[in-house]
């Protein structure tokens, strides 16, 4: 009893909490995949706000630039005294219009940084670039100014070239350091609290993914994948700039501790009523088991009278002299309510036993039909005082191995129950027979019967059917469920057989032939 | 005086913006002058050609030029203890420096860059001092992003009147950002062309002194060694001494040579050569501070008593105190001579010894190189080497400042094993010292 009501208890408290598990996390995963859609537009709308700001930067170089790359001269001291000012200006180059280069070359004059110039840029020259044909641009063919990037070195390089009116073009060497460094001075700085400043970290890395800046507080392990990454518009599109935040650490975990906490709360109060409910059981059941313990015991102690009230009925009874009519009268009440007692007494007892589970069989060899007679003539005059009529058909003649005691228990139950409840049929028969193992005994009244919904409660302790038959009729309700708890345990069982009217219950119990 | 010199002081001055004193308004000193003013004739021959500017004294030292300074400093974790606190003080001493008609910055950075104080006039200390406080270690370094992020703050209040500059202190390699001695160099030749200089300090035995000497030698910077973070207040005392004394900026040389004159190269500073042009451009001229340009000269074989017309030098400059534009101009020859006693005689001892500091720091140059490429017995060789030529050449020209250089010379010979990492670092400096004319 006890290990199922706990299993019973641990399903309650188990299934809502799986259940609210489940749902809580299938729920999580659903609001952090929302949260990491929604978390990378925020975190790519970022990128294109700091994009937009380089953009900017380097339209406002573009204008200076296209000023720088009108002058006039072609006087080489001229010109190195311009690139000697202008902070952008590595070194200026003008190709003349079928885009020869016509400065700086070699003269024997030119500078170190001329020189250096012509080999870094060699493959720019090689490759025969034309620098006003732009693939990008398909409506404008003819651009008037542009950028050039390429690789040497240490990483990209660029020009930026402007078409003259007379076909010349006139372009710039622009410092990679000084576009780097005036790039990333339009950065944020890691305390500035403006707009731009972020809860992760950007990156901004060069085409070898080395890192040019970086802001932010959040310090990525090496190796770790960027949120969201964009590249910068030409002419620094070898650059791209990365977002790195930790975003399931931060809500997953978060969601984690929610759910997890929510299902601890829900198992603490379940777990809570489960305590409840199991010690509220318990008790019920100590309080029943004391009540039926102090039936028991009060049912032993009334035998003993009982027996010594009998014993002495029946010796009245042989003294009573034939003819008087009403000592005889008498006397046989006191014999038949004291037998009645008697039976209830042990129906009690039985119950109680049955209880413990400590009833056990005594098997003896008897006649089946011997014991109904008996019975039935301890009934006899109870019976005939309703007028009930009785017939019997018994074959049940065979000496079998059996518990005389229980078949009396069940025998007087059933003709008590006819006594008590169908005595307006005026009828009963009994039949009994066997095959084999097996001895079958039929009681049948003719009474108002049981309606077929009751058919199984009939059989439950303490059930009375709540109408018109049992009212005013004392009893406890045991007698049928005792009845067919006795019967199972001798290998049978006590049904509702199907009848046209009346009450037919049919009694099987297993005899073993007897070693006669 | 020695009659053969060419010494001309303030030939021509235009003031291009007008000015009510002109009488009394002071001119940087130019000073040409020839190793040898007497060449020996029959012979193509090199020589060295001097131009030394040495700044005037400011009259009125409350009316000094205003500063625009960034302290750009390295707060990566190798900076943790004492570097950072001495750091610290530095920084809070150059605060007490500084009036209120001055400008700083304060710029920390590890692997990212802090902002501790955007530009700001010296006049509402407490804030400034409260951002210098929050200066703490850790992290790695990016110098790159440092600097630029310092020259992004001075800038703002970017001014031809002011003396704009970086102070970067650091400890460590940068490993953040571009990270060569070129293209930190690079950085420094752009923002010098702004007018901005980077003075570079490295602290320890830990930094790059090749990328930070050449941060300060290509924007005309100084560069020092700090061994101990307890240097870093002398340092900083020297620092903010120039940086308070400036008397002209943007001061450009022109060097033009004389027809058949062929310019070789010269000594320790960038210059364009082209054909018989030299240019370059200094950023500052510190008051009494005498910077040069020492041209290596290729003069063609010359008759006896002939004069040989070597260079006409152009100066242009901003005169600091006067707010003009101001330039200079003059002419350098020599003659020919048959004895080669008299060529002695007439050399010029404080010219040569100049030239021969820098041929001789050239060679300590190499010297690094060598070493570098772990030609350990070479480079001894050739520091020993320089160390004879310096002492024999400090006798004759009767030069302390050659004695003392071949005593450096001998010791970095000894140290090129057992101490090599310090030994490096002071000779990065010393060459930094000699061919800027780092006045301390």
């Amino acid at each position: 009893m006890k290990p199922k009501l706990i299993a019973i208890l641990l399903l309650i408290v188990l299934t809502p909490l799986i259940l609210m598990a489940w749902l809580g996390i299938s729920l999580a995963r659903n609001e952090q995949e929302r949260v990491q859609i929604n978390f990378e537009k925020v975190l790519s709308a970022r990128l294109s706000d700091v994009r937009e700001r380089i953009d900017f930067l380097i339209a406002e170089r573009e204008r200076s630039f296209l000023k720088l790359t009108q002058f006039t001269t072609r006087d080489p001291n001229r010109i190195r005294e311009i690139t000697r000012k202008e902070r952008f200006v590595k070194q200026f180059f003008i190709l003349n219009a079928d885009s020869d280069l016509i400065y700086p070359i070699q003269t024997g004059t030119e500078t170190e940084a001329e020189k250096a110039f012509l080999t870094r840029t060699e493959s720019v020259w090689q490759t025969g670039t034309r620098f006003s044909q732009s693939s990008d641009h398909p409506i404008r063919r003819q651009q008037s100014y542009g950028w050039h990037t390429w690789f040497w070195g240490n990483g990209v390089h660029f020009l930026f070239w402007q078409r003259q009116r007379s076909g010349e073009i006139i372009g710039i060497e622009v410092d990679r350091m000084a576009i780097m460094a005036d790039t990333l001075a339009v950065l944020p700085s890691n305390d500035d609290s403006d707009y731009y400043s972020v809860h992760g970290r950007i990156k901004l890395v060069s085409a070898k993914s080395d890192i040019i800046y970086q802001w932010g507080p959040y310090e990525p392990t090496e190796g770790e994948t960027p949120a969201t990454e964009l590249s910068l518009n030409h002419p620094l599109n070898a650059w791209t700039l990365r977002y790195y935040i930790s975003i399931i650490a931060t809500t997953g975990q978060a969601s984690v501790f929610n759910i997890t906490s929510g299902l601890i709360v829900v198992a603490l109060a379940l777990m809570f009523l489960a305590v409840y409910f199991y010690r509220e059981n318990v008790r019920n059941m100590q309080e029943a088991e004391q009540k039926v313990s102090f039936v028991n015991q009060v049912s032993h102690e009334l035998k003993t009278p009982l027996t010594n009230i009998r014993m002495y009925g029946e010796l009245l009874n042989d003294a009573v002299p034939d003819d008087d009519e009403r000592l005889r009268k008498w006397t046989e009440i006191i014999m038949t309510e004291s037998q009645r007692l008697s039976r209830l007494i042990t129906n009690v007892l039985t119950f109680a036993k049955s209880q413990k589970g400590q009833i056990k069989l005594r098997m003896t060899v008897d006649i089946v039909d011997n014991i109904i007679e008996s019975v039935l003539t301890s009934f006899r005059p109870s019976l005939e005082k309703s007028e009930i009529d009785i017939h019997i058909n018994t074959t049940a003649e065979a000496t079998v191995e059996l518990d005389r005691d229980i078949l009396e228990q069940i025998l007087g139950n059933l003709l008590n129950n006819v006594e008590k409840y169908a005595s307006s049929g005026q009828h009963l028969s009994i039949t009994s027979s066997q095959k084999d193992n097996i001895t079958i005994i039929i009681v049948a009244d003719n009474g108002p019967g049981i309606p077929n919904a009751e058919k199984e409660n009939v059989f439950a302790p303490f059930t009375r059917l709540s109408n018109k038959i049992t009212d005013g009729v004392a009893g406890t309700g045991m007698g049928l469920g005792i009845s067919r708890d006795l019967a199972r345990l001798h290998g049978g069982d006590l049904v509702i057989a199907p009848s046209k009217s009346g009450t037919t219950f049919r009694l099987t119990l297993r005899t073993e032939k007897g070693r006669s | 005086m020695n009659h053969s010199r060419t010494f001309i002081i303030a030939l021509t001055a235009i003031l291009i913006i007008g000015s009510t004193s002109v009488s009394e308004a002071k001119q940087v000193v130019l000073d040409v002058s020839m190793a040898n003013p007497l060449l020996l004739a029959g012979k193509k021959q090199t020589t060295y050609l001097k131009v030394g500017l040495t700044g005037f004294v400011m009259d009125d030292l409350t009316k000094r030029t205003p500063v625009n300074v960034a302290l750009v400093i390295d707060k990566s974790g190798s900076m943790s203890g004492d570097k950072i606190r001495k750091a610290r003080e530095a920084a809070l001493m150059a605060v007490d420096r500084l009036n209120s008609q001055d400008i700083i910055s304060i710029v920390a950075y590890s692997d990212s860059v802090s902002v501790l104080v955007p530009a700001t006039k010296v006049s509402d200390r407490t804030a400034i001092r409260n951002g210098i406080n929050k200066l703490r270690s850790g992290g790695s370094t990016a110098l790159f992003a440092g600097v630029s992020k310092g020259a992004a703050e001075v800038r703002k209040f970017l001014d031809r009147d002011r003396v704009n500059r970086v102070i970067l202190i650091s400890d460590g390699l940068a490993n953040v950002g571009p990270d060569s001695p070129g293209e930190l160099g690079d950085l420094g030749a752009s923002l010098a062309k702004e007018g901005i200089s980077v003075t570079t300090i490295g602290l320890g035995n830990g930094y790059n002194e090749d990328l930070m000497s050449n941060l300060a030698s290509r924007s005309d910077g100084n560069h020092a060694f700090a061994q101990h973070s307890t240097d870093l207040a002398r340092i900083f005392n020297h620092e903010f001494g120039d940086i308070t004394s400036v008397v002209a900026q943007e001061i450009n040389i022109h060097i033009k040579c004389a027809h058949g004159i062929r310019p070789v190269k010269v000594l320790g500073r960038d210059a364009d050569i082209s054909g018989r042009n030299v240019q370059l451009s200094l950023n500052q001229l510190y008051s009494k501070q005498e910077k040069y340009v020492m041209l290596e000269v290729e003069v063609p074989a010359g008759h006896e008593n002939k004069t040989q017309k070597i260079a006409s030098i152009e100066i242009a400059y901003a005169n600091m105190e006067t707010r003009t534009n101001d330039k200079l101009n003059s002419n350098i020859s020599v003659r020919f001579t048959e004895s080669d006693r008299k060529v002695a005689e007439k050399t010029d001892k404080e010219t040569m010894s100049d030239a021969v500091l820098q041929v001789a720091t050239e060679v300590n140059k190499k010297a690094v190189e060598l070493r570098d490429k772990g030609q350990i017995d070479e480079a001894q060789k050739i520091l020993r080497g320089n160390a004879v030529y310096l002492e024999a050449q400090g006798q004759t020209l009767k030069s302390k400042k050659l004695t003392k250089y071949s005593l450096f010379n001998d010791r970095a010979a000894e140290n090129l094993e057992k101490d090599w990492d310090g030994e490096r670092k002071r000779m990065r400096e010393e060459q930094s010292v000699n061919s800027k004319q780092r006045s301390w």
